[in-house]
């Protein structure tokens, strides 16, 4: 992550910190008091029960409605927190603005065509800074189509057609990065190595291979 | 039958322990089995360049490993101890249907080892995942027969736990001893309740899936291959079921250390009123949230912003649970003994199962998290850690009353620390894997991922063996280990202070019902097996097997016809909420309850695959509507005859009742005779058949579902006539002509929807 990938990564990893301090300080406290409990509170094997005086029910109840309000606010505001989040990484930004690539999933691969019908296998370019549309399906079995770097993914599922986007930060002075995609459901014997690769190249030199594609071999089969 | 050990004995047996042993030693050996499956995993991922699994192997393993340890071991040891200790705790003397509990053990036995065999075949096994994801699981991606007998072999489960359900819940709320009023049912048997209330909710599901996937499979309908139905469809009908799924496995493992840590706390449990309503509401809220196990299937935002409040809304109950027993241990006199150190292990892994699920919860989370390593290390601390510590903690309290034998206490304490150790080696690290595809058997392009792997499968190393040992260190015991005192843990818990006895006191064998040894019920369900490996494999084994099954049940209901008996009820502690119902009747319509759940989920699928289908033939054209209005009007007026029958034997009159019930017969084979001998071969000469397209895949699977239900209730009608003609009936004796007539009118009913959804529409 050494640039901005504004709606999807870093919102994720925001979101992903707060559910974790929120969850180790609920979990730390809950396994306080029952560490604390098992030590402080054992008895001597062989010694009568010491005489106990069971609170009264209600006392019980008052104590599950303060720990389910706790907990009713706590997971309040999870939920409203993710929801902001899930708007940022789900909502596409219009079309028009965007490069819209088709991805075709099949066993065992990731099938990428690109607006002027160019079509390619094994690395999907795309330019640094533009909003990229992916519309997902697939020609056979469910798959997944994931890019972990980008904290996203989207279902590859027959006869639908279902869309994630992304923006490719800056990728620095050598002019491409390339970050892994890979299928996240099982497919198939060949799933292990179903994957493919992103290549976020600078502008200027992804517009010159895209201009380029027109008179380009259709990659793989 | 007197004591000693028999081979005869234990394959005749309907007693409530012995099954629940039964079961016990059964779902220890699938642990082992699908214990060595997970293991070669962990040796693969560790050093996946040895390549000691291919892929196809991998994806085997996997799939194996998951059904087998969720469906074959984890929730039958949970029945295991409901089994043995249900009755115990109410004070029944067995359960409500000892033969039909029978049944479900061998059904469940036979279905994990047609399982097994699955992967022997040729073509090899089911390579799905456990979750046989459409159209991954269909003939054109899984051509191997291999994937038909699994799939049969689920079938076969969903069954024995239906069966199951049905005599639990009519169980729990019919045989308790007087004074067992609900306020005072111990909290074992309300875990077990809210267990088999659930399966009862959520199997019909996966089994309407396993009849549909079935039939795509071997009739060729297109349910799962087809763009309408497809992976969309699979995945709602296995996930209703399989959300329900996994609580179903945790809360027996709930109810267990809810007796054990106040056991050994030496308190009662605090609050357990509203322990039990919070352990209700869990149940309640874990069939509305499904839905979160398909978040990136494309599902509209409103429906996953829903399933995600539903999704934690269930926490806040489930957390109840957790801090009820941890509050429990307040000011208490605790004893750490075995069994206390596993339900602790078991609270320890709940709270960080369950924190991390809150994780998963959120759909923005999910965007990352589905598919990867976190999920596998959150459901492994809860199925694993929550589970098998909880029930771990039931096997080593239980064991000197199932037993009479005490084991070594000093092994067992150092073992539980070492699986502690060996168990958060294994699966914490997983959670730092989260990028981690599940399911693949290499990861070549990934060598960051080797450390965390190598230290899981040391992990692994560690945890199994202890586990085998803790193993036989019971095994041990059970030969060699010292007499056990009565009640060694001082336990409060009817079961401990009521009644003596471990597995030899074979006291309560009495009454028509529970005679106690037949070899009936191993014999109906081996023919129950070689029918499902029939309809996997061979349709004539099929049709022998289904003529067997017909002459065993005919015999199995032999001395029913010849005899005159009356059941004679025990009393419930109180009637409420059934009051004057029969046990019978009651287990008829706990049952119609699974069926409900049956027909509506077929029903949805039609509905499913016909909404997302953008041309339909018209019904006018294709079915004919006075073909079907007169069978409409055949099993109405029968179900009248019924109810006819049923009133002539109130009165006394035998002559109305004969008449009655063959009127019903006559009507019943006229229904399937008008539809099997005129409409369907009429449909079949237009062309309408199974190769011709969803709309004749469901008319066919659906009504034909019902015809079968049809012939059912035929079988069963035929027996009442063959008793009523020897006089079986009289006006204190017609329970059955009653409980037969409701499953009747149930079977008419969902007529009254299918006509209209197929002839009208």
């Amino acid at each position: 992550m050494t640039s901005p990938t504004p709606l999807t990564a870093e919102a994720w990893w925001g979101l992903f910190q707060i559910f974790l301090v929120v969850g180790f300080i609920a979990g730390a406290t809950v396994m306080s008091a029952l560490i604390y409990y098992a030590l402080r509170y054992r008895g001597k094997e062989g010694e009568p029960v010491p005489h106990y005086e069971m609170p009264p029910l209600s006392q019980r109840a008052k104590e599950a409605v303060v720990f389910a309000s706790i907990s009713a606010v706590i997971l309040f505001g999870l939920a409203v927190v993710s929801l902001r989040v899930a708007d940022q990484i789900q909502y596409p930004p219009p079309r028009n603005e965007s490069l819209v690539i088709q991805v075709t999933a099949f066993q065992w691969d990731f099938r990428f065509t690109y607006p002027n019908g160019y079509s390619t296998l094994g690395v999907c370019r795309v330019p640094a800074g533009r909003n990229v549309i992916f519309n997902v399906t697939s020609t056979d079995v469910f798959h997944d189509f994931g890019i972990p770097d980008f904290r996203t993914k989207i279902d590859a599922i027959p006869g639908r057609y279902n869309l994630c986007w992304i923006v490719a930060p800056d990728p620095g002075p050598s002019g491409s990065v390339s970050y892994q995609i890979k299928c996240y459901e099982l497919c198939g014997a060949g799933h292990p190595l179903m994957m493919s690769n992103l290549l976020d190249m600078a502008p200027d030199q992804y517009d010159q291979w895209y201009r380029g594609t027109a008179s380009m071999p259709m990659g793989g089969p | 039958m007197s004591g000693g050990f028999s081979i005869r004995r234990w394959l005749t047996t309907t007693n409530h322990k012995e099954i629940g042993i039964l079961y016990m030693v059964t779902s220890l050996y699938f642990l082992v089995f699908a214990g060595f499956l997970a293991g070669s995993m962990r040796t693969q991922l560790a050093f996946p360049w040895l390549g000691l699994l291919d892929p196809f192997r991998y994806g085997q393993t996997v799939t194996l490993h998951g059904l087998i340890m969720i469906l074959w071991f984890l929730s039958p040891l949970g029945i295991a101890f409901a089994n043995y200790f249900v009755p115990l705790q109410i004070g029944a003397k067995d359960l409500a249907f000892p033969r039909l509990n029978a049944v479900s053990y061998w059904l469940y036995l036979f279905s994990g080892l047609m399982l097994v065999s699955s992967v022997f075949m040729p073509g090899g096994g089911p390579d799905t995942g456990w979750t046989l994801y459409a159209p991954l699981a269909t003939t054109q991606y899984t051509p191997q027969p291999g994937m038909t007998v699994a799939v049969l072999a689920l079938g076969l489960l969903a069954a024995s736990v239906t069966i199951s359900s049905v005599n639990f819940i009519t169980t729990i709320v019919w045989c308790r001893r007087k004074g067992m009023s609900w306020r005072v049912l111990p909290v074992f048997t309300w875990g077990v309740l809210a267990t088999v209330a659930l399966m009862l909710y959520a199997f019909p599901s996966l089994g309407v899936g396993i009849i549909l996937l079935t039939a795509d499979r071997v009739l060729g309908t297109m349910y799962f291959s087809s763009l309408q139905g497809g992976g969309i469809l699979w995945d709602q009908l296995f996930w209703f079921f399989g959300h329900p799924e996994v609580y179903i496995v945790v809360l027996p493992a709930l109810g267990v250390m809810a007796e054990v840590i106040p056991t050994f706390a030496r308190r009662p449990l605090f609050g357990k009123q509203i322990w039990v309503v919070e352990l209700t509401l869990v149940t309640v809220l874990s069939i509305m949230v499904w839905v979160h196990h398909m978040f990136l299937t494309g599902i509209s935002f409103d429906v996953r912003e829903t399933f995600m409040l539903t999704t934690l809304a269930i926490s806040v109950p489930f957390e109840g649970v957790v801090v009820g027993m941890v509050l429990t241990l307040r000011k208490a006199s605790i004893r750490i003994t075995v069994p206390m150190l596993y339900a602790f292990g078991a609270l320890f892994f709940v709270i960080l199962g369950g924190i991390t699920g809150v994780f998963q919860a959120s759909i923005a989370l999910d965007y990352a998290l589905r598919g990867g390593y976190f999920i596998v290390g959150h459901f492994h601390y809860v199925m694993v850690g929550t589970t098998i510590f909880g029930l771990w903690a039931g096997l080593f309290y239980w064991f000197p009353k199932m037993t009479g034998r005490m084991f070594n206490e000093w092994i067992a304490k150092l073992l539980f620390v070492v699986q502690f150790v060996g168990f958060n080696l294994l699966y914490f690290p997983m959670f730092f894997l989260m990028d981690m595809p599940r399911r693949v058997s290499e990861y070549p392009l990934n060598p960051e991922w080797i450390p965390l792997n190598l230290l899981s499968t040391a992990g692994a190393y560690i945890w199994a063996p202890a586990g085998l040992l803790g193993l036989l260190n019971l095994a041990y015991a059970l030969f060699k280990g010292r007499k056990s005192e009565e009640n060694p843990w001082q336990a409060q818990a009817p079961e401990w202070v009521n009644l003596p006895g471990p597995i030899v006191a074979l006291s309560n064998l009495n009454g028509y019902a529970e005679e106690g040894y037949t070899h009936l019920p191993l014999v109906a369900s081996f023919l129950i097996l070689l029918f499902a490996y029939g309809v996997a494999l061979s349709p004539s084994l099929a049709l022998v097997s289904l003529a067997a099954i017909l002459v065993t049940t005919a015999y199995w209901f032999r001395d029913h016809i010849r005899e005159k008996f009356s059941i004679v009820g025990e009393r419930a502690a109180e009637n409420w909420p059934f009051f004057t119902q029969s046990k019978e009747k009651l287990g008829v319509w706990v049952f119609l309850a699974s069926e409900i759940i049956i027909f509506g989920s077929i029903i949805s699928s039609y509905l499913y695959v016909r909404v997302a289908s953008i041309t339909w033939p018209a019904a006018t054209q294709t079915h004919n509507l006075t073909i079907g209005t007169l069978n409409t009007i055949i099993l109405l007026t029968s179900s009248l005859s019924i109810i006819l029958a049923l009133q002539s034997i109130k009165e006394g009159n035998r002559k109305g009742l004969i008449a009655g019930l063959g009127a019903t017969m006559i009507l019943g084979v006229a229904f399937l005779a008008i539809k099997l001998g005129f409409e369907w071969p009429e449909l079949l000469a237009k062309g309408f058949n199974l190769s011709s397209g969803l709309a004749a895949d469901t008319y066919y699977a659906t009504t034909g579902a019902h015809a079968i239900h049809v012939a059912v209730g035929l079988v069963a009608v035929i027996y009442l006539l063959a008793k009523a003609v020897r006089g079986g009936f009289t006006v204190e004796n017609h329970h059955a002509v009653e409980n037969v007539g409701v499953y009747w009118h149930f079977v008419d009913i969902v007529w009254m929807f299918l006509f209209p959804l197929f002839y009208l529409i």
